[in-house]
Protein backbone atom coordinates (compact mmCIF):
# COMPACT_ATOMS: atom_id res chain seq x y z
CA UNK A 1 0.00 0.00 0.00
CA UNK A 2 2.63 2.30 0.68
CA UNK A 3 4.37 1.68 -2.64
CA UNK A 4 1.51 3.56 -4.18
CA UNK A 5 0.87 6.24 -1.35
CA UNK A 6 4.32 7.88 -1.11
CA UNK A 7 5.24 8.63 -4.53
CA UNK A 8 1.49 10.04 -4.86
CA UNK A 9 2.20 12.10 -1.30
CA UNK A 10 5.69 12.70 -2.78
CA UNK A 11 4.16 14.17 -6.20
CA UNK A 12 1.51 16.49 -4.45
CA UNK A 13 4.02 17.75 -2.77
CA UNK A 14 6.20 18.94 -5.37
CA UNK A 15 3.15 20.15 -7.41
CA UNK A 16 2.46 22.62 -4.14
CA UNK A 17 6.12 23.56 -4.38
CA UNK A 18 5.89 24.69 -7.60
CA UNK A 19 2.33 26.55 -6.33
CA UNK A 20 4.48 28.62 -4.22
CA UNK A 21 7.17 28.91 -6.66
CA UNK A 22 5.15 30.10 -8.96
CA UNK A 23 3.76 33.14 -6.41
CA UNK A 24 7.05 34.21 -6.79
CA UNK A 25 7.84 33.80 -10.48
CA UNK A 26 5.05 34.70 -12.43
CA UNK A 27 4.76 38.70 -12.86
CA UNK A 28 1.00 39.61 -11.81
CA UNK A 29 -1.96 38.41 -9.79
CA UNK A 30 -3.50 36.92 -12.58
CA UNK A 31 -0.75 35.08 -13.97
CA UNK A 32 -0.42 33.68 -9.86
CA UNK A 33 -3.31 32.65 -9.93
CA UNK A 34 -2.96 30.17 -12.57
CA UNK A 35 -0.28 28.79 -10.04
CA UNK A 36 -2.38 28.85 -7.13
CA UNK A 37 -5.90 27.59 -8.97
CA UNK A 38 -4.31 25.10 -10.84
CA UNK A 39 -0.79 23.37 -9.27
CA UNK A 40 -2.37 23.58 -6.21
CA UNK A 41 -5.75 21.43 -6.66
CA UNK A 42 -3.55 19.42 -8.25
CA UNK A 43 -1.23 18.96 -5.58
CA UNK A 44 -4.34 18.20 -2.92
CA UNK A 45 -5.57 15.88 -5.18
CA UNK A 46 -2.44 13.60 -5.64
CA UNK A 47 -2.11 13.99 -1.86
CA UNK A 48 -5.63 12.63 -1.05
CA UNK A 49 -5.27 10.48 -4.02
CA UNK A 50 -2.20 8.84 -1.99
CA UNK A 51 -3.95 9.02 1.50
CA UNK A 52 -6.79 6.73 0.25
CA UNK A 53 -3.92 4.05 0.07
CA UNK A 54 -2.84 4.63 3.12
CA UNK A 55 -2.74 1.65 5.66
CA UNK A 56 -3.95 3.85 8.60
CA UNK A 57 -6.91 4.50 6.71
CA UNK A 58 -10.20 3.77 8.02
CA UNK A 59 -13.87 3.95 6.53
CA UNK A 60 -15.30 6.41 7.86
CA UNK A 61 -11.88 8.61 7.34
CA UNK A 62 -12.28 8.00 3.78
CA UNK A 63 -15.65 9.40 2.79
CA UNK A 64 -14.32 12.40 5.35
CA UNK A 65 -11.36 12.80 2.89
CA UNK A 66 -13.64 12.59 -0.28
CA UNK A 67 -15.82 15.49 1.20
CA UNK A 68 -12.67 17.85 1.89
CA UNK A 69 -11.57 17.28 -1.44
CA UNK A 70 -15.03 17.72 -2.92
CA UNK A 71 -15.00 20.92 -0.92
CA UNK A 72 -11.30 21.55 -2.15
CA UNK A 73 -12.37 21.55 -5.71
CA UNK A 74 -15.37 23.65 -5.50
CA UNK A 75 -13.88 26.37 -3.20
CA UNK A 76 -10.10 26.24 -4.36
CA UNK A 77 -11.30 28.15 -8.28
CA UNK A 78 -14.25 29.86 -6.54
CA UNK A 79 -11.32 31.59 -3.78
CA UNK A 80 -9.30 32.51 -6.86
CA UNK A 81 -11.85 33.65 -9.05
CA UNK A 82 -13.49 36.01 -6.35
CA UNK A 83 -9.71 37.66 -5.87
CA UNK A 84 -9.52 38.07 -9.69
CA UNK A 85 -12.32 39.60 -10.09
CA UNK A 86 -11.65 41.93 -7.36
CA UNK A 87 -8.80 43.21 -9.02
CA UNK A 88 -10.53 43.53 -11.81
CA UNK A 89 -13.05 45.79 -10.44
CA UNK A 90 -10.27 47.48 -8.94
CA UNK A 91 -8.83 48.66 -11.95
CA UNK A 92 -5.77 46.13 -12.07
CA UNK A 93 -4.27 45.53 -15.59
CA UNK A 94 -3.19 42.30 -16.69
CA UNK A 95 0.64 41.82 -17.47
CA UNK A 96 1.05 40.96 -21.08
CA UNK A 97 4.29 39.70 -22.98
CA UNK A 98 4.64 41.97 -25.66
CA UNK A 99 4.57 45.41 -23.98
CA UNK A 100 6.90 44.75 -21.32
CA UNK A 101 6.88 45.97 -17.87
CA UNK A 102 4.59 48.71 -17.23
CA UNK B 1 -41.77 25.27 5.38
CA UNK B 2 -41.69 24.14 2.12
CA UNK B 3 -40.47 20.64 1.26
CA UNK B 4 -37.18 21.54 -0.24
CA UNK B 5 -35.92 23.55 3.18
CA UNK B 6 -37.00 19.80 5.21
CA UNK B 7 -34.93 18.04 2.55
CA UNK B 8 -31.69 20.94 2.81
CA UNK B 9 -32.13 20.51 6.61
CA UNK B 10 -31.55 16.95 6.79
CA UNK B 11 -28.61 16.71 4.38
CA UNK B 12 -26.98 19.22 6.53
CA UNK B 13 -27.97 17.01 9.36
CA UNK B 14 -26.48 14.13 8.01
CA UNK B 15 -23.54 15.62 6.71
CA UNK B 16 -23.01 17.02 10.31
CA UNK B 17 -23.34 13.36 11.39
CA UNK B 18 -21.26 12.00 8.93
CA UNK B 19 -18.24 14.19 10.54
CA UNK B 20 -18.68 13.83 14.09
CA UNK B 21 -19.91 10.22 14.49
CA UNK B 22 -21.17 11.28 18.03
CA UNK B 23 -24.70 10.82 19.10
CA UNK B 24 -24.37 11.88 22.58
CA UNK B 25 -27.53 14.67 23.23
CA UNK B 26 -24.70 17.79 23.51
CA UNK B 27 -23.58 16.74 19.90
CA UNK B 28 -26.47 16.33 18.49
CA UNK B 29 -28.24 19.20 20.14
CA UNK B 30 -25.43 21.52 18.46
CA UNK B 31 -25.58 19.24 15.22
CA UNK B 32 -29.24 20.01 14.95
CA UNK B 33 -29.06 23.40 15.49
CA UNK B 34 -26.14 24.28 13.35
CA UNK B 35 -27.75 22.37 10.36
CA UNK B 36 -31.28 24.52 10.94
CA UNK B 37 -29.31 27.53 10.93
CA UNK B 38 -27.14 26.77 7.74
CA UNK B 39 -30.45 25.24 5.71
CA UNK B 40 -32.63 28.45 6.81
CA UNK B 41 -29.68 30.90 5.62
CA UNK B 42 -28.49 28.93 2.61
CA UNK B 43 -31.40 28.03 1.18
CA UNK B 44 -32.76 31.53 -0.96
CA UNK B 45 -29.22 30.67 -2.99
CA UNK B 46 -30.04 27.10 -3.00
CA UNK B 47 -33.16 28.10 -4.51
CA UNK B 48 -31.65 30.52 -6.82
CA UNK B 49 -29.13 28.25 -8.33
CA UNK B 50 -31.44 24.81 -8.61
CA UNK B 51 -34.26 26.48 -9.88
CA UNK B 52 -37.84 26.27 -9.14
CA UNK B 53 -38.13 22.71 -10.88
CA UNK B 54 -35.81 19.85 -10.45
CA UNK B 55 -37.62 18.01 -13.37
CA UNK B 56 -38.70 14.72 -10.76
CA UNK B 57 -37.22 12.15 -9.55
CA UNK B 58 -35.46 10.43 -12.85
CA UNK B 59 -34.77 13.31 -14.54
CA UNK B 60 -32.53 14.21 -11.10
CA UNK B 61 -30.66 10.75 -11.23
CA UNK B 62 -29.75 11.69 -14.57
CA UNK B 63 -28.33 14.52 -13.77
CA UNK B 64 -26.41 13.46 -10.94
CA UNK B 65 -25.03 10.45 -12.90
CA UNK B 66 -24.18 12.92 -16.10
CA UNK B 67 -22.36 14.89 -13.64
CA UNK B 68 -20.31 12.44 -11.53
CA UNK B 69 -19.17 11.69 -14.84
CA UNK B 70 -18.36 15.14 -16.14
CA UNK B 71 -16.41 15.32 -12.54
CA UNK B 72 -14.32 12.58 -13.44
CA UNK B 73 -13.84 14.22 -16.62
CA UNK B 74 -12.75 17.12 -14.81
CA UNK B 75 -10.44 15.62 -12.98
CA UNK B 76 -8.32 14.02 -15.94
CA UNK B 77 -8.18 17.67 -17.23
CA UNK B 78 -6.79 19.11 -13.94
CA UNK B 79 -3.23 17.15 -14.11
CA UNK B 80 -2.72 18.47 -18.03
CA UNK B 81 -3.55 22.18 -16.16
CA UNK B 82 -1.07 21.37 -13.07
CA UNK B 83 1.60 20.07 -15.44
CA UNK B 84 1.47 23.10 -18.32
CA UNK B 85 1.52 25.68 -14.74
CA UNK B 86 4.45 23.66 -14.03
CA UNK B 87 6.42 23.39 -17.07
CA UNK B 88 5.71 27.02 -17.48
CA UNK B 89 6.64 28.46 -13.71
CA UNK B 90 10.24 25.65 -14.15
CA UNK B 91 10.91 26.96 -17.54
CA UNK B 92 14.31 29.31 -16.93
CA UNK B 93 13.02 31.89 -19.76
CA UNK B 94 8.87 31.85 -18.07
CA UNK B 95 7.21 31.91 -21.68
CA UNK B 96 4.02 32.90 -20.85
CA UNK B 97 2.10 34.91 -23.02
CA UNK B 98 -1.37 35.79 -20.85
CA UNK B 99 -4.57 37.71 -22.10
CA UNK B 100 -8.06 38.39 -21.61
CA UNK B 101 -10.78 37.30 -23.72
CA UNK B 102 -14.48 37.70 -23.97
CA UNK B 103 -17.33 35.78 -24.89
CA UNK B 104 -20.80 34.95 -23.99
CA UNK B 105 -22.58 31.44 -23.56
CA UNK B 106 -26.02 30.17 -24.28
CA UNK B 107 -26.60 27.90 -21.20
CA UNK B 108 -29.74 29.36 -19.28
CA UNK B 109 -29.43 27.62 -15.98
CA UNK B 110 -27.40 29.32 -12.88
CA UNK B 111 -26.18 25.83 -11.70
CA UNK B 112 -24.86 25.53 -15.31
CA UNK B 113 -23.09 28.80 -15.37
CA UNK B 114 -21.56 28.12 -12.18
CA UNK B 115 -20.33 24.83 -13.18
CA UNK B 116 -18.81 26.21 -16.45
CA UNK B 117 -16.85 28.93 -14.32
CA UNK B 118 -15.81 26.43 -12.07
CA UNK B 119 -14.31 24.74 -15.06
CA UNK B 120 -12.64 27.29 -16.74
CA UNK B 121 -10.67 27.95 -13.51
CA UNK B 122 -9.91 24.33 -13.56
CA UNK B 123 -9.07 23.02 -17.26
CA UNK B 124 -5.15 23.78 -18.56
CA UNK B 125 -4.94 27.70 -19.01
CA UNK B 126 -7.68 29.36 -18.40
CA UNK B 127 -9.28 31.32 -15.23
CA UNK B 128 -12.56 33.18 -15.07
CA UNK B 129 -12.65 36.48 -13.91
CA UNK B 130 -15.76 37.76 -14.24
CA UNK B 131 -19.42 36.19 -14.80
CA UNK B 132 -21.94 39.07 -16.20
CA UNK B 133 -25.23 37.46 -17.13
CA UNK B 134 -24.33 35.53 -19.98
CA UNK B 135 -21.01 36.94 -20.97
CA UNK B 136 -17.86 35.82 -19.49
CA UNK B 137 -14.52 37.64 -19.46
CA UNK B 138 -11.59 34.36 -18.98
CA UNK B 139 -7.70 35.06 -18.02
CA UNK B 140 -5.58 32.85 -20.57
CA UNK B 141 -2.40 31.57 -19.58
CA UNK B 142 -1.30 31.51 -23.48
CA UNK B 143 -3.66 32.43 -26.07
CA UNK B 144 -3.92 28.23 -27.78
CA UNK B 145 -5.24 27.69 -24.01
CA UNK B 146 -8.62 29.46 -25.04
CA UNK B 147 -9.51 26.65 -27.69
CA UNK B 148 -11.65 24.30 -25.56
CA UNK B 149 -13.91 27.64 -24.88
CA UNK B 150 -13.25 29.14 -28.88
CA UNK B 151 -14.61 25.55 -30.22
CA UNK B 152 -17.24 25.04 -27.33
CA UNK B 153 -16.31 22.12 -26.32
CA UNK B 154 -16.61 22.98 -22.47
CA UNK B 155 -19.90 24.82 -22.61
CA UNK B 156 -21.27 21.24 -24.41
CA UNK B 157 -20.09 18.65 -21.89
CA UNK B 158 -21.94 20.77 -19.40
CA UNK B 159 -24.65 21.54 -21.92
CA UNK B 160 -25.39 17.23 -21.53
CA UNK B 161 -25.36 17.59 -18.31
CA UNK B 162 -28.30 19.57 -17.80
CA UNK B 163 -30.04 18.42 -20.95
CA UNK B 164 -29.53 21.98 -22.49
CA UNK B 165 -28.95 22.33 -26.24
CA UNK B 166 -25.47 22.08 -27.74
CA UNK B 167 -24.49 25.50 -28.73
CA UNK B 168 -22.59 27.28 -31.53
CA UNK B 169 -18.49 28.02 -30.94
CA UNK B 170 -18.87 31.86 -29.67
CA UNK B 171 -17.21 34.63 -31.16
CA UNK B 172 -14.75 35.04 -28.85
CA UNK B 173 -13.15 38.92 -28.28
CA UNK B 174 -9.66 39.44 -27.06
CA UNK B 175 -8.92 42.66 -25.34
CA UNK B 176 -5.88 44.55 -26.62
CA UNK B 177 -3.25 44.87 -23.62
CA UNK B 178 -3.91 48.28 -23.19
CA UNK B 179 -7.80 47.87 -22.27
CA UNK B 180 -8.43 48.99 -18.75
CA UNK B 181 -11.03 48.00 -16.49
CA UNK B 182 -13.10 50.82 -15.20
CA UNK B 183 -13.01 51.20 -10.99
Amino acid sequence: MSIVAIPLIGAGLAFLAVSALGLFRLPDLYTRGHAVAKSETLGLLLIFGGLFFHPALTPDAAVRLLFVLAFAMIANPTAVHALLRAARRSGQRPWHAKEGDV
Amino acid sequence: MSMRLVVHFLLMLGFWLLLSARFDPVFLGMGIASAALVAWLTHPLVDRILGPDLGGPRVFVQRAFRYAVYVLWLISRIIPAGLQVAYHVLHPRLPIDPGVLRFRTTLRSPIARSILANSITLVPGTMTIEVDGDEFAVHAFIPSAADDLASAVLQNRIADVFLEEHEQAPHVVWEPSTWRAQP
